[in-house]
């Protein structure tokens, strides 16, 4: 009974309104648009425990990050500090799939991994800037972002 | 309050008994990766452990195993070899290379091979005979279908995928008094969706499950239905041929288009479907 509940559909999060496409340009905008919401909800994860970045996410980066954040409580391992977005590029609009692939550059030398006793534990040979190829689709209104891959693309 | 919360879950426990039919391959477990990109989480790029195959450390998809969210040293992923070039030997041509290529052509190699119209060109290397596009039609394969997952049934405002059973396919005949093997090649899949939509695609669809792509992933030949009914989905495939009179291949100049392959999807509403995990897990999932 409670478990049902939890899964009965509450009150919708409220998406940005965005209008259908009637260009390349309309669609990168609106993309790039969700990414930055993306990061911006996953920062405000540490101090705002309502914070739900997975509603951004669809299909294949979903099962991702469903599996990460399990591993993440599983080992009592803690992400602090903000990830920027150092640099963004749209790269594609297919139309037929409604899909925008774009290449985003991240600056994660701000955050830190914790362990469980508060210990810091981040690699130190992370790199500071990670290029990932982003797909984004656009699932009724809005976009969601669909696929996150490591890329070899330079960052400036 | 009580009843109508009770009302509520009743009739999700019904439409999820109804799910949990068309929905089984979603709780059965992880689907397997196929693909050689590296896709990583938020928490991975955060992590330092989003890399490209070629970067060699990343965990990528073997982390599952692991209880150690952030550990980095049991991956490695696989290394595939996908880069083909290489080597100091002459380069071949883009005819080797898209004729030793399995699978309906790419639409590069189709731009090789003339592609138009039927017209009356003799076959090449048949000397006194030559065979058209029109010659073969009547050989052109009939009995490929289209499905759409999951089971016919799509949700609206979530992508259904669909599938043509087409491929290439080798038909023995006899053109003009000459016994031959006609082989007829999938180029294009024209996909209308019965509510005005079209998609053409190269490639005749994959199942979810096949791909390693969870449900409701667009694909190449997925379409997203914004209202509910019952809609035909038809698929025309157009073929080019071939004909080996004991010789070898020879193309035939021309496409030829299959009759017309169609399937009726019921299109719903949902207000509940059972995904993988929990909602508490997956709270955006739909239905949560």
């Amino acid at each position: 009974m409670i478990g049902l509940a939890g899964c009965t559909p509450g009150p919708a999060p409220k998406p940005t309104p965005t209008p259908l496409f009637t260009s390349e340009a309309d669609a990168f905008k609106a993309a790039e648009q969700v990414f930055r919401d993306y990061i911006e909800t996953v920062n405000s994860e540490e101090s705002d425990s309502t914070a739900d970045p997975q509603r951004f996410l669809a299909g294949k980066a979903l099962d991702e990050d469903v599996a990460s954040v399990r591993d993440l409580k599983s080992s009592g391992h803690r992400i602090v500090g903000a990830t920027a977005i150092s640099d963004y590029r749209s790269k594609s609009y297919t139309p037929g799939s409604k899909t925008v692939t774009s290449l985003a550059c991240l600056d994660v030398s701000a955050t830190r991994i914790m362990d469980a006793s508060g210990n810091d534990i981040t690699s130190k040979n992370r790199p500071s800037i990670v290029a990932v190829e982003v797909s984004l689709t656009l699932m009724s209104t809005e976009f969601k972002i669909v696929g996150m891959n490591a890329s070899d693309e330079p960052c400036s | 309050m009580f009843l109508k919360s009770v009302g509520r879950s009743v009739v999700t426990a019904v439409l999820a008994a109804v799910a949990l039919t068309w929905l089984a391959p979603c709780v059965a477990g992880e689907p397997l990766e196929t693909q050689d990109t590296t896709p990583c989480s938020i928490a991975q790029i955060r992590s330092g452990e989003c890399h490209t195959a070629e970067a060699g450390v990343g965990l990528g998809d073997t982390e599952t195993t692991s209880n150690d969210g952030t550990g980095g040293s049991d991956g490695g992923g696989s290394e595939d070899a996908s880069d083909p070039g290489g080597g100091g030997t002459a380069e071949p041509t883009p005819q080797e290379v898209c004729a030793a290529t399995p699978g309906p052509p790419s639409a590069f190699c189709r731009s090789l091979r003339p592609v138009g119209v039927a017209i009356g060109q003799p076959a090449p290397g048949a000397p006194g005979w030559s065979a058209t596009i029109s010659d073969v039609a009547r050989f052109v394969p009939s009995t490929a279908t289209v499905s759409g997952e999951p089971e016919n049934i799509a949700v609206v405002g979530l992508p259904a995928n669909f599938l043509s059973s087409a491929k290439t396919e080798t038909i023995p005949g006899t053109i003009l008094g000459r016994a031959l093997t006609i082989r007829f090649t999938p180029v294009n899949y024209a996909f209308e969706y019965g509510d005005g939509e079209k998609r053409d695609s190269s490639t005749p669809g994959a199942a979810w499950d096949a791909s390693g792509q969870a449900q409701f992933t667009p694909t190449d030949t997925s379409h997203v239905y914004k209202e509910p009914g019952t809609y035909t989905v038809t698929v025309t495939v157009t073929y080019t041929a071939d004909i080996d009179l004991g010789t070898g291949w020879i193309p035939i100049n021309g496409t030829l288009n299959g009759p017309p392959a169609s399937q009726q999807i019921r299109v719903v509403k949902a207000h509940t479907a059972l995904v993988q995990n929990t909602c508490t897990e997956r709270p955006s999932a739909p239905g949560c």
